[in-house]
């Protein structure tokens, strides 16, 4: 039996259009990756998204760990 | 001649006097324009040793190849000088609409000499230059000059700051549009130059319209499919790097003694987006259209930069306060960050929080260099070394660090102490790989594999300076897609290794520069407080071992020896040759 794993997700600028919170708790089941969480969020998969889990960009594919926190951009750029 | 106007206007204020001058073919394949035109002449004339507000400084305007033609982003010019506040070789470049007009009156650039004896302005009208009388209009800020002058063509103009030598004077054009950071304008103040106007009805020949055209397409399509000028500048400005840089615990806060900030939130995009009605003010020929103002008021929407200095910088949570300290630093004609972090560095070093009111009224102070806003008008480095408390001084080579705190972008760290220019992102904007994984992610805590990586985004940087176009817009366009226009343009074959070359050619020209100024390896450094400091992020200091390992590899992938100094090898190879 796969244990669930629960995960904060925050959601910034454009992508605050998706939800109404702009912070989430999220359940998801082990195992499962970025491209996982986003179908339970209403963010489409194939959105262009900037992931940062725990301060680190990251892919769409990566896998979530228990207490993760996952911030959502839009792809952005500047200076 | 196609592309380049093949000629530049020297104007000799001293004797009020104008020559126009070829420029041959083979130096504007060296150097292209912009900053690497600028810094070859700043390079050959100004000599060593000599005070920034001399009448013995020269100051450069300076337009691409590409400026003026309809290419996405091209509308920029470039301003070069020896800097008031760094002592270095400085170029800062612009937007808005007075680049292009420059190369419409049929010039590539102008190159200013010598010192009115009472104000002046500089009028342009195609090949007609005349030097004018400005009295009446001394003593006043850009917004009205711009309002004044702009019926005889495109302004760049100083304000007050730079008519009375605050250290970090801007040239300011179209309103908002600013060549900022290294005091350029009080350089245009020193030589009692109130502003240019120019006005020019040439078209710019393109040497092959039909392979031009498709270039442009080629641009044009992958600015649009890109998420980062279409969407992420398009709708937030930049602005929305506050959250984002917030949370990677990078943002400076409180003179860089924190690196996160509570209130983020308060002077964030998203903040800014939900409160105001928005209108964009682009650049000409530009797409992205990153630059914003308030739909009614016409009050500017800070750069990320001003946000960081005057908001979290500064410990101010009021978006409204920054967005004044913005409109009063544009009005005075004075740069964000080195007025953002000069009060920060004020503030610490008195102990003192500033209040929303005191913080305006400090920036003002400034603009007038009244009172205490005298010994600020000369930057942190000076104010603090006159307090003996250099070390509250965050800057690098006399600039102030911009709106990234160097110990959690350790590839950043480096640009920052090697940057030509001082403590600036815009050499090398290693947030790029380091936070947006663009081109390619890297790991942002450790120096490994940065140097070299470093040194080939400033060559690239430098190129980019020199066509002239908009950083921006290489989130999307590589170098190739450049390369490829500009030879559509001038009808000469370029690839990308010509312009990472002329990037090159352009950096160790500027090094040697400073090295006569007396720069020397030393220079290459961070503010102490990173590496004895973590920032609340714990073990986040910089390991001084490291970063000087890093540096030590840096020299060895630019062909320079271990003090920093380009050897002969390496100056043949790009073609320079040696002064003095």
């Amino acid at each position: 039996m796969e244990s669930p794993l629960k995960v904060n997700v925050k959601l910034f600028a454009s992508i605050r259009k998706f939800s109404k919170k702009d912070n989430l708790e999220i359940n998801i089941k082990e195992g499962s990756s970025v491209k996982d969480l986003l179908s339970k969020t209403g963010i489409p998969q194939d959105e262009p998204l900037l992931i940062i889990i725990n301060e680190y960009t990251r892919g769409k594919e990566t896998l979530l760990q228990e207490g993760d926190t996952l911030c959502l951009f839009p792809i952005i750029a500047g200076g | 001649m196609f592309g380049w106007n093949g000629k530049i206007a020297k104007v000799y204020l001293t004797e009020k006097k104008v020559e126009i001058i070829p420029l041959s073919k083979e130096f504007l394949i060296d150097y292209l324009g912009g900053r690497g035109l600028g810094v070859k002449f700043v390079y050959d004339l100004v000599k060593p040793g000599i005070d920034p507000f001399s009448s013995e400084n020269i100051l450069v305007f300076s337009a691409g190849p590409l400026t003026g033609t309809t290419c996405p982003t091209s509308g920029r010019f470039a301003t070069i000088s020896k800097s008031p506040l760094t002592g270095t070789i400085f170029d800062s470049n612009s937007g808005g609409s007075f680049g292009p007009e420059l190369k419409f009156a049929g010039f590539d650039g102008l190159v200013i000499f010598g010192k009115a004896e009472e104000p002046v302005y500089i009028q342009i009208h195609n090949e007609k230059i005349s030097i004018k009388d400005a009295k009446h209009l001394w003593d006043k800020n850009t917004r009205e000059i711009t309002r004044e002058l702009s019926g005889l063509g495109r302004v760049a103009c100083i304000g007050k700051a730079g008519e009375k030598g605050v250290r970090f004077a801007n040239i300011m054009n179209d309103y908002n549009h600013t060549c900022g950071r290294g005091g350029l304008g009080a350089v245009m103040g020193s030589k009692n130059l109130k502003a240019i106007v120019v006005r020019g009805e040439k078209k710019i020949p393109i040497f092959d319209e039909d392979r031009y055209k498709k270039y442009f397409q080629d641009i044009s399509r992958l600015l649009v499919a890109s998420p980062v000028s279409s969407k992420g500048l398009g709708e937030y400005g930049t602005a929305v790097l506050v959250n984002l840089i917030n949370y990677m615990k990078i943002l400076p806060t409180g003179n860089f003694r924190f690196s996160q900030f509570d209130f983020a939130e308060e002077i964030s995009g998203e903040k800014i987006n939900s409160t105001f009605p928005i209108k964009k003010t682009p650049c000409y020929a530009c797409p992205i259209a990153c630059k914003r103002e308030v739909r009614d008021t016409e009050m500017e929407i800070p750069e990320y930069e001003t946000i960081s200095m005057f908001g979290s910088s500064c410990r101010i949570s009021n978006i409204q306060t920054i967005m004044k300290a913005n409109r009063l630093c544009n009005d005075y004609g004075m740069d964000t960050i080195t007025a953002g972090s000069t009060i920060a560095c004020y503030s610490e070093l008195n102990g003192e929080q500033l209040t929303d009111e005191e913080l305006l009224k400090l920036v003002e102070l400034i603009g007038e260099r009244k009172d205490v806003g005298q010994e600020l008008s000369e930057g942190s480095m000076r104010y603090a070394r006159a307090h003996n408390k250099s070390n509250l001084s965050m800057q690098v080579k006399g600039l102030e660090l911009p709106g990234y705190d160097p110990r959690g972008v350790l590839g950043l760290a480096l640009g920052y102490a090697t940057s030509n220019r001082g403590g600036c992102h815009l050499r090398a904007y290693m947030i790029g790989p380091e936070i947006f994984g663009k081109p390619k992610l890297v790991n942002r805590l450790t120096f490994s594999g940065k140097s070299g990586l470093v040194q080939v985004i400033q060559n690239l940087f430098t190129a980019v300076d020199s066509l002239v176009v908009c950083k921006f817009a290489l989130f999307s366009v590589g170098e190739e897609e450049w390369a490829n226009i500009l030879s559509a343009v001038t009808g000469m074959d370029f690839v990308s290794e010509n312009l990472l070359e002329i990037g090159e050619r352009v950096w160790n020209i500027e090094r040697l520069f400073n090295l006569k100024e007396k720069f020397s390896s030393i220079d290459d450094t961070l503010p102490e407080r990173f590496f004895q400091e973590d920032g609340r992020v714990e073990g986040r200091n910089i390991k001084k071992d490291e970063f000087l390992a890093s540096l030590l590899e840096y020299y060895r992938f630019r062909g320079w020896d271990s003090d920093g100094v380009p050897t002969k090898e390496k100056l043949q190879q790009l073609n320079i040759q040696m002064q003095g």
